[in-house]
């Protein structure tokens, strides 16, 4: 199974995704990355398969994301 | 010790709020939003749920719009220099605050700005209107005052700042934790508060509400954890008003603080607060020699006849009885009661307060008036 980490920006959203990942029944693990386009950022690691409920629950939340690298 | 001064600090703090520090502090308090350890990501989650709980007390949906700042100042420095435009009017009221004052006075002198001050003991739209001019673009005004515990109804103060299009800033320090105050039913642009009185967090934290949610200008730039390469502070909240190193325990505090008033009900902490104001009312006016200056929402201002209001206090203090003498940053309004020279000394409540405590103010001034 791929491991799938999305850029989410700052530590509350990442709190805030991880959360709403969590009550979803994902798991996901917060993570912080020194390669973002502006310098670091925080990131949520999820499994490949939960992909898609992923994206729907940020985009409920309002959270920007974007998919920077399956690994 | 009988502990009246918490207008100033709350004092004691709920059992579950010292548990709460102590916690932080022994076991997890890491540099929230630096790192990606599990004591930064805890001390993240937990600043975090503290930003939930201050959004539901003060009914809004987006908890990113709570900022934390130091203290109820810094929040109010930050609403008033990052939102009054160069050249332009505000409205303030005549129970302001220095932290309200002496940044308008700064703006006045480098930007140009004017403000107006309104008569809090008229009615709000005959007191405002009058003042408001072409250029008018903000009124700032605490909810109650600290000196003499006078409320301003904010649903009217709300209704007319929309109705003039004009941006309100709310000054909660001395109404938070024990007035309902609902910004989805009394709304307002930016509130400010601190952790340390009424909502039961210690010292160190302050609550900027920006409840418009309309990005401004940064009065303090330094690092806010991620974005690095950016050279200016990132656009998106909360993260624009927070730079530097939170003061985590206090904002730990602050949860608390608010969860252990959830738990008791606004209600019945309001309620407890305005019964301990009225009895204290009628036991100073039943003192020969006190003059009262105003009695409300847990505040109470009074003199002693002959007597400086610093020299009352300190016979106060040698009878156990803590208070606070002198002007208490507020010059406005003790300039309208005529204590200038005097000031005056202020018992103010908590929820942990006593009537057995006023019956001890009473004997202690019964004394002095004999």
């Amino acid at each position: 199974m791929n491991v799938i980490t999305l850029t989410v920006g700052s530590m509350t959203n990442a709190i805030k995704a991880r959360k709403a990942l969590v009550a979803g029944g994902i798991k996901s693990k917060l993570v912080k990355l020194d390669k973002n386009k502006d310098g670091c950022a925080y990131a949520i690691e999820i499994k490949s398969d939960g992909i898609y409920s992923a994206a729907l629950i940020l985009r409920q939340l309002g959270i920007e994301y974007s998919l920077l690298k399956e690994h | 010790m009988i502990y009246f001064d918490n207008a100033a600090t709350s004092f004691p703090k709920p059992p579950s709020v010292i548990r709460s520090l102590s916690r932080c502090v022994k076991y997890y308090c890491g540099n929230p939003g630096r790192s990606a350890h599990p004591l930064s990501i805890k001390s993240a989650e937990k600043i975090y749920e503290t930003r939930l709980g201050v959004a539901r007390l003060f009914g809004i949906d987006n908890e990113e719009y709570v900022s934390f700042t130091k203290n109820a100042t810094e929040a109010l420095n930050i609403a008033i220099k990052c939102t009054v435009k160069e050249k332009s009017h505000c409205i303030i009221s005549d129970l302001e605050h220095n932290s309200v004052i002496r940044p308008l006075e700064k703006i006045k002198r480098e930007r140009g700005v004017e403000y107006s001050v309104f008569d809090s003991d008229l009615p709000l739209k005959e007191a405002i209107i009058p003042l408001i001019r072409e250029d008018t673009g903000c009124i700032i005004c605490s909810v109650v005052s600290n000196v003499t515990g006078k409320r301003i109804d904010i649903t009217e103060l709300s209704r007319i700042a929309r109705e003039k299009n004009l941006t309100l800033i709310l000054d909660a320090s001395q109404a938070a934790g024990h007035i309902n105050i609902n910004l989805s039913d009394v709304p307002c642009n930016i509130l400010c508060a601190p952790s340390h009185k009424g909502l039961f967090g210690i010292q160190g934290a302050g609550i900027l509400l920006l409840a418009d949610g309309i990005q401004r200008d940064t009065l303090t730039e330094g690092g806010s954890g991620s974005d690095s390469f950016l050279t200016e502070m990132p656009q998106y909240l909360p993260d624009r008003y927070e730079a530097g190193t939170l003061p985590t325990p206090a904002i730990v505090s602050l949860g608390a603080g608010i969860d252990y008033i959830q738990s008791i009900g606004l209600e019945e902490i309001y309620g407890k607060i305005k019964g301990l104001t009225e009895y204290a009312r009628d036991v100073l006016l039943s003192v020969k020699g006190v003059k009262l200056y105003g009695a409300d929402e847990g505040i109470i201002s009074f003199n002693f006849k002959g007597l400086s209001s610093s020299l009352c206090a300190e016979y106060l203090v040698k009878k156990g009885i803590y208070t606070r003498a002198g002007y208490h940053c507020s010059p406005l309004i003790h300039r309208k009661i005529k204590t200038e020279g005097v000031g005056a000394v202020r018992v103010s409540f908590s929820y942990f307060n006593k009537k057995s405590e006023i019956d001890r103010l009473y004997f202690a001034m019964k004394e002095l008036s004999c």
